[in-house]
């Protein structure tokens, strides 16, 4: 277990330096110039060049990689070209709507994606289960965007039942906050809860097939407790690996709906400095993201150990 | 025998998904032919016009004029253009990937290893950021979603590879001395038809909204681009004075990625049950 | 529609009860913009955004009234010397800063001396300045090399203006862009929350000028106590929220939603600033830099088929002048070749200069929807006289670092910001994207800058007249950008540029 561990670790901080290094030259080598972007459209070439100079962008990549690697080491991640704010600050702040809107859209698509999928399952065949599938494709068949604009029309504009965009965080006005968290999870989540529904569905009427159930009911288990007792917990082990990776997926996936819902999380903040070519934030952001997926990766997995004592750790 | 069966009974189930996807592909192939204007001609005298089954334009004008009917068949080209360019090369290549990891014993570890690591990276992110690096047209746009579903397809391909592996027939072939190559073409492939073809579809759907996203953050293709995605995109800042620029392409989407959805649902049933989507990315089975 | 006002009435009724009830007479006014501004120095930046935030929190010497003349703000009163070298300000007294420090004439020399170092206007202004000294505890002298009649103007500009900020912050930003918002200005800075919100507050100790309120001069009032700055990217969302009053104001707002707003009492819908849209050829090298060609653009625009991309006609006008009908500097020198949409002519135009079918690029943002939509436009426009034209889409990054390299654009289109004076327009400097060399121009603008004010209109129209002749710049048209306020909101100012002073919220 603990070399398993280890190698694990190892991995993940090897898969983070390849990535950060990619992503480093990748950044950097595409055209672009913060300085014109802050200076406006009055600039002159001098400017420029002044403004390229204070922000380090006339020494050669090699150093300002280096110069980046030092200060990460010493847990200095810069600060941003633009506001001038920390890195890690930055970060942090943006973490949160990010963290919270995920967590709200995983309970969402887990909790509606396990439990639709698990009625299907049950009414498989009836109307129940066609209406939860065509639902459930449909959410999946959305774009994210479309999908949010129209529930800000339907739900803020028509029925003026929650506000239009904005956040407010959990930790200020708690009363307030989940007003603003409702529609952006539900964008968020609806695709995701499509997916999970189908899986659990697939995987309780695969387990309805297996030997041992039939045991059961042959030992007199009523239907009911079958399914709640045997069939429904293992089903949702198999369910379990989709939930992790979907936790992962929403992640980065957040951004398009940050974007539409003005919620300032790292989705947002790391494609605002990929256009207006940020890279010290670019870099940290990166760093955060990835090791979070990591992070992610690794809970479930452990998580999946726990509970299925057959994964052998290789 | 009775596999095959129940593929072609989850066909017939699904022959309106079909039947739409072929209409749609019919648009794509036939729009320079039946669209009734240049989709990229402007009038901005013409612009915003509401639909009217009666006059020039059906489905109306966007904000530069242009012909929404006309652009949505073009579109279709582009589209279904992208999603079907992101399948073929990303399942020709996460195959050879996936089979060169299965057979190349460390060195195919070490293949799978970077293969995860791409993995652990959100798909949009990955995507923006090469999109950002290549600058956004069509081939940019086809290169980054490929890049994207590569180690999807090499990980599942993988995992079959190795689960056949111990399997009798292939056991059989190595005994009789076929070589490594020729047991992964001639055994390994054709069993992994299947789990491709569910792949594919699901790759295909994921790919167009994929596209329309990034198309939506700015950094898919140029704006202006025919493509639904784009369209859709073009016409957001106008949702509330002329809805149909946005609800045309919106339920176009809708109704392709669907029926990808559907047919992709039904092909997995029919093939193995166990199927991973690739969207879901590794199948977490215990070995 | 009778329905959804009532409704929408009670709401805000039962919200305006609740705020009452909740957190006292605080009031608070929130204005949605689309992205959040590049930093808040205003010396260095010329853009819309840090302008449009940055304004409350600072002052100059001097603001534009509503007629666009100079007016004192934290000046008291000038002389200029007989021989026009000299520029003796009073500066006002008891002025408190928000970081509680009284305003003096060194925190103004040390204001006006970065401004010359750091912004493009006092680039311009400062190869005319020989010293900016202070003479006593509120007076400052500004010596010139020779007699410039634009002194003022420069001294007024709200863009990448001459705003004062105490002495210490400069000194504590060094080389570096400031990071203290501190300023004498109505509101002063709370909170940046990076890609969230920028929050301001009354500041209470807030000095005023005693001249009633005249454009952005004259007795500013923070009416409100907080002024929050949202950021909210997609444009629908910001109309919507002003709809709901979730806002209470949204910067720049597509024009055809006012004719959505012309029968609804919630929301106010108000013209902003004038811009100008305008092609610009790259002079300094490629297929543009021969006069014929440029010649032959000139000759296949056509305008009227380009500015209904910016809505309805109430929100464009065609113009030939390179300066505003809004000033007194307004110009149709040269007008001839405005507008010319000629094709044809164009065409024999390009052959007879030997056009060889050379692609000239187009560079565009993919980021700036209206400068794109324009380049489609114009791109068949070109190629209707025989152009080949080449879309060349980048995100805004890569576009104005391409704009920065003289060898790697051919055409680009500018959406210029208004300005009052034709010093403050940066494309009359040759070291201005599309560098525009000419020895003539040259001569003319020294003479325009030193001249009296009688004479310099008359220089002003030759410089006008040269602008056509060379096809230095192509004027499209006029435009003007689009806010919508809330009905509750009262006081909103019809200046191009928005602010909040002076505006209340009824409850």
């Amino acid at each position: 277990m603990r070399a398993y561990l280890f190698r694990r670790l190892f991995g993940t901080l090897l898969t983070l330096f390849i990535v950060v290094t990619l992503v480093f030259v990748i950044t950097n080598v595409i055209p672009g110039s913060p300085a014109a972007l802050i200076l406006g459209e009055d600039r002159t070439l001098e400017q420029v060049r002044d403004l390229d100079r204070e922000l380090g962008l006339d020494r050669p990549l090699p150093l300002r990689f280096a110069v980046w690697l030092a200060g990460v080491l010493t847990g200095d991640l810069g600060t941003s070209y633009f506001s001038g704010a920390k890195v890690s600050e930055v970060i942090l702040q943006r973490l949160e709507p990010t963290l919270i809107l995920t967590a709200t859209s995983a309970i969402l698509a887990v909790g509606l994606g396990v439990s639709l999928g698990v009625l299907a399952a049950l009414f498989r065949g009836g109307a129940f289960d066609i209406g939860a599938r065509i639902t459930a494709l449909t959410a999946a068949a959305m774009p994210n965007f479309w999908l949010g604009l129209l529930l800000i029309l339907l739900l803020s504009l028509y029925w003026r039942l929650l506000p239009a965009a904005g956040y407010v965080s959990f930790f200020e006005n708690p009363g307030d906050a989940w007003r603003y968290i409702i529609l952006p999870s539900i964008t968020l989540g609806a695709s995701h809860a499509g997916i999970v529904s189908r899986v659990a569905r697939a995987n309780l009427l695969e387990e309805f097939g297996a030997d041992y159930l039939r045991t059961a009911r042959a030992k007199g288990l009523s239907p009911w407790s079958v399914v709640t007792r045997h069939a429904l917990r293992n089903s949702l082990v198999s369910t379990l690996g989709v939930v992790g990776v979907t936790l992962a997926l929403l992640i980065g996936g957040s951004v398009v709906t940050e974007t539409v819902f003005a919620v300032p999380g790292i989705g947002r903040l790391l494609v605002e400095s990929v256009l207006r070519r940020d890279f010290p934030m670019i870099q940290g952001t990166i760093l955060v993201i990835a090791l979070l997926v990591a992070l992610v990766n690794f809970l479930v997995d452990g998580a999946y150990a726990l509970i299925d004592p057959r994964i052998r750790y290789d | 025998m009775i596999r095959r069966w129940g593929v072609a009974r989850k066909l017939r189930a699904s022959g309106g998904s079909a039947v739409i996807l072929g209409l749609f592909a019919a648009c794509a192939v036939l729009a320079p032919v039946i669209a009734p204007f240049d989709p990229t001609h402007i009038s901005v005298t013409d612009r915003l016009s509401p639909p009217a089954l009666s006059g020039p334009n059906v489905m109306g004008t966007d904000h530069l004029g242009r012909d929404i009917a006309s652009r949505m068949l073009h579109g279709a080209r582009i589209s279904i253009g992208v999603g079907a360019a992101v399948v073929v090369l990303s399942c020709a290549i996460g195959v050879m990937l996936g089979l060169l990891g299965g057979y190349l014993g460390r060195a195919g570890d070490a293949l799978m290893r970077v293969v995860d690591g791409m993995l652990a990276f959100p798909e949009l992110i990955l995507a923006l950021a090469l999109i950002a690096a290549l600058g956004s047209s069509i081939k940019n746009v086809i290169i980054a979603l490929t890049f994207v579903f590569v180690p999807r397809v090499a990980r599942s391909i993988h995992a079959n590879v190795l689960s056949m592996r111990s399997r009798e027939f292939v056991m059989a072939a190595v005994a009789m001395g076929c070589s490594r190559f020729q047991i992964a073409v001639r055994h390994l492939l054709p069993q992994a038809l299947g789990l491709i073809s569910v792949q594919a579809t699901f790759i295909f759907a994921h790919a167009v909204i994929s596209e329309a996203s990034l198309t939506f953050l700015g950094v898919g293709l140029p704006p202006g681009s025919a493509s639904w995605g784009a369209i859709l995109s073009d016409g957001r800042d106008h949702l509330l004075d002329a809805p149909w620029i946005t609800t045309i392409p919106g339920l176009a989407i809708l109704i392709l990625v669907l029926c990808l959805n559907i047919l992709g649902d039904n092909l997995r049933d029919g093939f193995d049950p166990r199927a991973g989507n690739p969207r879901l990315g590794r199948a977490r089975r215990p070995k | 529609m009778l329905n959804r006002l009532h409704f929408s009435g009670l709401l805000a009724g039962l919200s305006a009860a609740f705020l009452a009830g909740a957190v006292g007479a605080q009031t608070e006014l929130k204005v949605a913009m689309k992205a959040q501004p590049p930093t808040l120095d205003l010396h260095v930046t010329s853009t819309n955004t840090v302008r449009n935030v940055a304004a409350h929190v600072n002052e100059g010497l001097f603001a534009f009234d509503s007629d666009f003349n100079p007016a004192p703000m934290l000046a008291e009163s000038y002389e200029i010397s007989e021989d026009g070298l000299s520029y003796t300000f009073q500066i006002r007294q008891g002025v408190p800063f928000h970081n509680g420090d009284i305003l003096d004439a060194d925190d103004v020399v040390a204001s006006l001396n970065r401004w010359l170092k750091r912004s493009s206007f006092g680039r311009t202004l400062s190869r005319y300045v020989t010293s900016v000294d202070a003479t006593g505890p509120h007076t400052v002298v500004l010596q010139l090399n020779e007699p410039a009649n634009f002194v003022i103007t420069a001294l007024s500009t709200w863009r990448a203006g001459p705003f004062i900020y105490p002495a210490e912050v400069i000194a504590a930003a060094g080389e570096e862009r400031i990071t203290e918002f501190v300023g004498t200005g109505p509101f002063q800075f709370v909170e940046w929350r990076e890609g969230q919100e920028i929050r301001l507050e009354r500041f209470a100790d807030y000095a005023a000028v005693e001249a009633p309120a005249d454009g952005y001069a004259g007795r500013k009032d923070a009416f409100v106590d907080t002024l929050r700055f949202i950021f909210v990217p997609e444009l629908s969302v910001r109309r919507i929220g002003v709809e709901t009053s979730d806002f209470d104001a949204a910067l720049d707002i597509d024009a055809d939603s006012s004719e959505r707003y012309k029968a609804d009492p919630n929301v106010m819908s108000s013209l902003g600033a004038p811009r100008m849209t305008t092609l610009i050829p790259n002079k300094s090298s490629g297929p543009m830099a021969s006069l014929e060609l440029r010649k032959v653009a000139q000759a296949a625009v056509c305008v009227e088929d380009i500015l209904p991309v910016y809505g309805n006609a109430d929100f464009w006008r065609v113009d030939p002048s390179l300066t505003w009908q809004e000033t007194a500097w307004w110009s149709d020198a040269g007008a001839a070749l405005y507008n010319q949409c000629d094709p044809e002519g164009a065409k024999a135009m390009a052959e007879a200069a030997g056009y060889d079918g050379t692609p000239i690029r187009l560079a565009l943002s993919s980021e700036d929807e209206s400068k794109y939509n324009v380049g489609l436009v114009l791109e068949q426009q070109l190629e209707r006289a025989g152009l080949v034209v080449e879309l060349e889409v980048r995100d805004a990054a890569a576009h104005e670092d391409t704009l920065d390299m003289k060898t790697a654009w051919d055409l680009a289109i500018s959406e210029h910001t208004y300005r009052s004076h034709p010093i403050l327009h940066s494309h009359l400097q040759a070291t201005w994207t599309g560098w525009w060399e000419n020895a003539d121009r040259d001569a003319l603008v020294a003479e325009f800058l030193t001249s009296s004010e009688d004479y310099a209109k008359a220089i002003w129209d030759r410089i006008h007249a040269l602008y056509y002749e060379d096809a230095a710049i192509i004027k499209i048209g006029d435009y003007f950008e689009h806010h919508i306020t809330r009905g509750a909101v009262d006081g909103y100012a019809g200046m191009p540029e928005p602010f909040f002073w002076n505006v209340r919220v009824e409850p």
